[in-house]
């Protein structure tokens, strides 16, 4: 009666068993599963999510109202967490963990006066974390920081000012998540 | 004579010994899977680093630095061993790479244009005594650090500095590195406001040992 190792079950002849063609075929074919499974294991650590969308277009932001950015093109996306076609503003978790978010956006030059220029991260409409500096216009702001995510999760990034002047909008914007760790 | 073949020594019958066709099978068969269960346990362990995220809230005298000694609760945690602890001031007992940041926040007071805020996560040698846990001449390792400039009156509320990656196996710290301490120390100004008060949250993520460094 042939036996199977206890993890990755493959198959072996035991000691009195017929050892003919189908039974190496049952090791070699075994063998290549757990092999397969081994690789898959791996992959795992060297496939973790990692997404990021991006968009160049203007996008109006109301002074002092936090504004969902938008985008428009899938920089990169191993997980179908962009989904452009469901939402334009939302990376969509699929897969359960710890991810480092980031985002970073772009204020055009133009405003008179900029009292403070926010970058704020949100999980299904609640803040994360939110950065506030009141430096310049024509520079990037942006924001990196963890959050424990589960399926489904909806990832944002919003845009805030306050001043007067300037053209009321954001250009270039990037909005990313990577997977750090498993539950 | 059965040989063995290659780096994982993989038994080979030899023409002498196929009657133990088998046994020689069986033995490939769990060589081969605790090969696959010695990778799968590598591949574990970087899927599941630790990491966790505390938040606190303080008040802290205007223009001075102090030590924040307690967390006000845990964010999130995964894959946290016990014995670090809950409180900010948590001991890294897990040789190998570290991500440290925070996000801070002023939460009252206006801040004064000119005026600026320093914020500092600090990383101290296992057993430093209290009295050398400061800022400004303490026994740290390293030093995270973000200023804001206020350049217009009511802006700029928040610092935020995300951290840079520390060895506490490198050659040069030791290897009694093993229990380093996280601090986090705040120096502000805000116009002669006598306290601030901040909220913010810290957090660190284990990236792997030397070898096995990914993020």
């Amino acid at each position: 009666m042939p036996s199977s190792t206890a993890i990755y079950g493959i198959t072996y002849p035991c000691s009195g068993d017929t050892i003919d063609p189908a039974a190496l075929a049952t090791f070699a074919t075994t063998l290549d599963a757990a092999l397969t499974q081994g690789q898959a294991d791996l992959e795992r650590v060297t496939s973790r999510p990692n997404a990021q969308m991006s968009a160049t277009a203007s996008q109006a932001v109301v002074i002092n109202t936090s504004t969902d950015l938008t985008y428009t093109t899938e920089v990169y996306d191993n997980d179908g967490i962009v989904n452009l076609g469901v939402s334009t503003s939302a990376l969509i978790i699929q897969t359960a963990g710890a991810y480092l978010v980031w985002g970073s956006f772009r204020l055009p030059s133009g405003f008179t006066t900029l009292t403070s220029v926010n970058v704020i991260l949100t999980v299904n409409g609640i803040e994360q974390g939110r950065d506030i500096t009141s430096n310049d216009d024509d520079i990037e702001y942006a924001l990196s920081i963890p959050m424990n995510l589960q399926v489904g999760d909806l990832v944002r990034m919003q845009a805030r000012w306050t001043g007067t002047g300037g053209p009321a909008s954001v250009t270039t914007r990037l909005l990313s998540a990577s997977y750090v760790a498993a539950p | 004579m059965t040989e063995l073949i290659g780096t994982h020594e993989i038994p080979c019958l030899s023409d002498t010994d196929y009657a133990a066709y088998a046994l020689y099978m069986q033995c490939v068969a769990e060589q081969v899977e605790a090969q696959l269960v010695a990778n799968a346990a590598v591949a574990d362990s970087v899927l599941h680093r630790p990491i966790r995220m505390w938040f606190y809230t303080d008040d802290l005298p205007d223009g001075s630095a102090a030590l924040l000694g307690g967390a006000d609760g845990v964010q999130f945690s995964l894959n946290y061993p016990a014995t670090f602890g809950n409180s900010i001031a948590a001991t890294l007992n897990r040789r190998g790479w570290w991500r440290f940041g925070m996000l801070y926040r002023c939460t009252s007071s206006a801040p004064v244009v000119g005026n600026n805020r320093l914020v500092t996560v600090a990383i101290f040698p296992p057993n430093t005594p209290s009295s050398l846990r400061n800022m400004n001449d303490g026994a740290w390792s390293l030093k995270l650090q973000d200023i804001a400039w206020e350049t217009n009156t009511g802006g700029g509320e928040s610092l935020y500095t995300q951290a840079e990656v520390y060895n506490p196996g490198d050659p040069t710290v030791g290897e009694n590195d093993l229990g380093m301490r996280i601090e986090v120390a705040i120096a502000c100004e805000s116009g002669g406001v006598e306290t601030v008060t901040f909220n913010g949250a810290l957090w660190a993520i284990y990236l792997g040992d030397t070898p096995s460094i990914s993020i």
